[in-house]
């Protein structure tokens, strides 16, 4: 594992057996996190965002198989792979909360009710730093403090009912905050807020990442967010990364399909008014039996008859920090790719006398 | 009435009471609505940009207002107030999309009924059976729903596919103005193109009239021609979408525009901070509603309310509107 790296997803799959059949919803995810940087993972709903950031913390759901390899850089213990970890066991709940956190998307569904948030907040300090009851609320009320929680002495005995949703939000990232973590993971952390106290809650993290040095992976399906947030982005559909690289490689010149579709798709004010977004016709297909072949295939408008829809292409780097997985990108190292899938369809046909075995 | 609108909103208000709890959701709101365009209603929520549209369809009947509205037929009337025999033949002219394509569509009815109800529910006796179903077929097709799951109940449809369907049942008994309740604010962001190019292509076909409510404003100045600004139940801030986003004239349109995240990194917008938090509406501020979060705010301001008033093409209620020079979005090539 690289020094400098916090956080590392290995070959991530994730799978769901249902009556109906095997449900795979991540497939080979690959990505990792540097120390105080903020990765971006992108995409609509159902491609496995919230699936792969919550497998960081072991809380999916029993049914989800997970395989393949998540490693932590942890300064006291070194490298951890959070997956061989049980997800019930003493070592993930050392980890869980104190040096990775999450901040979830909505506020108000995620406090209990029945306890005020001081309580809530509180609970962690308890759980991880000091037993003192009165040393962990003056942990929580600096915390709650810094976050911009204005009379928190106040705040700290009321309960979730009473606050407002940006309000809520903020006591959410004190919450994830009070330990000190390493890493922040922030499932839609803004989707659920008005436009100004989005932009509010978005500067708190960036603060926040930069007085505590963290690590934090955003996930969103909201472009614009993103364009203000992550240092690096990955764009996933159906389970898998498509395409990688710096925001502003991502933004400048997207090479998928996909990635150039869900641009197109976003109006930007301030430029030319087109009389048509351009959008990406049809839907996500359910990743239940999928096929050999790119799971972009039938929503995509550069798609190979013939190849993309017999093979899956590879993520492969197209240049210094910018890797794409699409048989019809022209560069180099794609085209080198499509030629062996092509290779191997030729060989298969000449097998099966042009039938698919 | 203007002969140029279509609908127009005048000084309409709507008062929630609960016990001794006095709400004000809409206070004293006015516009005009030209035939074939899209106005958008942006705020933030509890803005009441839901209660307005909620008011002009008369889902709720408002407190005080009119609204005064050009029928097919070329009749002016008060939409709040006409007698019940002509609501009766007026009402489908105004209809409504909703904005959670899973909770407004009955799981128990097939997406046939669903669609179909609008029909019985406005031309029972005088449309047979058979027609009401090729006017679904027709419409069903005409928003891109494949006829032949049209027997299928809703859960059977994708988000996307849904409010397809909620389109159809608004449009189905061709209305002229229909009030899109953030219509597309649940979908994903392709599926979200697929909905507001569909939207567009409906209006010039039907030559529909739409009042588009929404909170995301890259949406909101993509589809309208004019654009009206909300804050705490009135109306801050009316104009032409291009205008107002270029430069705006209230300081709270302001404040608004600089909080949307562009999706460009290279983008770097300076954003005003607002002081505090929208105040309870159950307890309005004085004067101007926004004073306390105000940078521009003066003495004036906290005693008076300012009225919605003309000002180069717009309309705005500022005391300081004339003087004050606010930032936009610089429209490139």
């Amino acid at each position: 594992m690289d020094e400098n790296s916090i956080l590392e997803i290995k070959d991530l799959n994730i799978s769901i057996s249902m009556h109906e059949g095997l449900l795979t919803p991540v497939r080979g995810v690959n990505f990792d996190m540097k120390k105080g940087e903020t990765v971006g993972l992108v995409g609509e709903s159902g491609c496995g965002k919230s699936l792969t950031c919550r497998a960081i913390l072991a809380i999916n759901d029993k049914k989800c198989r997970a395989s393949g390899k998540i490693l932590y850089n942890s300064d006291e213990k070194g490298e951890i792979d959070l997956l061989m970890l049980d997800p019930r066991g003493k070592d993930i709940r050392a980890i869980r909360g104190k040096d990775i956190a999450m901040i979830f998307q909505e506020p108000m569904v995620a406090f209990s009710p029945l306890y005020t948030i001081g309580n809530q907040i509180t609970e962690a300090t308890l759980l991880h730093i000091t037993k003192d009851k009165q040393k962990a609320k003056e942990i929580s009320l600096d915390v709650m403090k810094k976050v911009g929680i204005a009379n928190a002495e106040k705040r700290y005995n009321q309960y979730p009912h009473e606050f407002s949703g940006g309000m809520l939000q903020r006591a959410m990232i004190s919450m994830a905050l009070v330990c000190n973590p390493k890493i922040l993971i922030a499932d839609e952390p803004t989707t659920a807020l008005d436009v100004t106290i989005q932009a509010q809650i978005l500067e708190l993290m960036k603060e926040m990442q930069k007085d505590f040095n963290m690590g934090i992976l955003f996930i969103t399906h909201d472009l614009g967010v993103v364009a203000k947030m992550c240092d690096r982005v990955n764009v996933m559909y159906l389970g898998k990364i498509v395409e990688s690289g710096t925001t502003e490689k991502i933004y400048e010149d997207p090479e998928h399909p996909y990635t150039r579709g869900l641009m197109g798709s976003v109006h930007k004010i301030g430029q030319k008014k087109t009389e048509r977004l351009f959008s990406i016709e049809g839907t996500v297909p359910l990743a239940m039996n999928l096929p050999r072949a790119c799971g972009f295939y039938e929503r995509c408008d550069a798609r190979i008859e013939g190849l993309c829809d017999r093979e899956e292409p590879d993520l492969v780097e197209v240049a210094p920090e910018h890797c794409v997985a699409c048989f019809a990108c022209p560069h180099p190292a794609c085209q080198a790719q499509r030629a062996a899938a092509e290779e191997m369809i030729r060989r298969e046909d000449g097998r099966t006398g042009g039938k698919r075995g | 009435m203007d002969k140029e609108n279509i609908l127009e909103v005048r000084n309409l208000h709507k008062t929630f009471t609960s016990k001794k709890i006095v709400v004000k959701a809409v206070t004293d709101v006015s516009f005009n609505i030209h035939p074939g365009e899209t106005i958008g209603i942006v705020g933030e929520s509890g803005c009441g940009k839901t209660t307005l549209g909620r008011c002009i369809a008369r889902a709720y009947q408002a407190t005080s207002g009119e609204v005064w509205y050009r029928t097919m037929d070329g009749d002016e009337v008060d939409f709040l107030t006409v007698e019940k025999d002509q609501m009766k033949k007026i009402r489908k002219e105004i209809q409504m999309v909703f904005q959670d394509p899973y909770s407004s569509l009955d799981p128990r009815m097939t997406v046939l009924d669903i669609i179909k109800e609008p029909l019985r529910a406005n031309y029972k006796g005088i449309m047979s059976d058979k027609e009401m179903n090729a006017k679904v077929m027709d419409i069903a097709n005409r928003v891109g729903l494949n006829t032949t799951y049209l027997k299928r109940y809703p859960h059977a449809f994708s988000g996307g596919q849904r409010q397809r369907i909620g389109i159809a049942r608004a449009l189905v008994v061709d209305p002229k103005i229909v009030i899109c309740d953030e219509a597309v604010s649940a979908l994903d962001v392709s599926v979200q193109a697929q909905v507001i190019n569909l939207l567009k292509d409906l209006q010039r076909e039907m030559h529909l009239t739409y009042i588009f409510i929404s909170h995301d404003l890259s949406v909101v100045e993509h589809i309208s021609d004019e654009v009206g600004v909300m804050y705490l139940g009135r109306m801050v801030e009316f104009g032409r979408t291009e205008e107002l986003f270029a430069r705006p004239r209230h300081p709270y349109t302001e404040a608004l525009l600089s909080a949307v995240p562009v999706a460009d990194p290279k983008i770097e917008i300076e954003r005003i901070q607002l002081k505090g938090e929208i105040p309870n509406p159950a307890n309005p501020p004085s004067g101007c509603y926004f004073h306390e979060r105000c940078s521009y705010c003066q003495q004036k301001c906290a005693e008076e309310v300012p009225p919605l008033q003309h000002l180069e093409g717009r309309l705005v209620a500022c005391h300081r509107a004339e003087e004050l020079h606010l930032r936009g979005f610089s429209y490139s090539e």
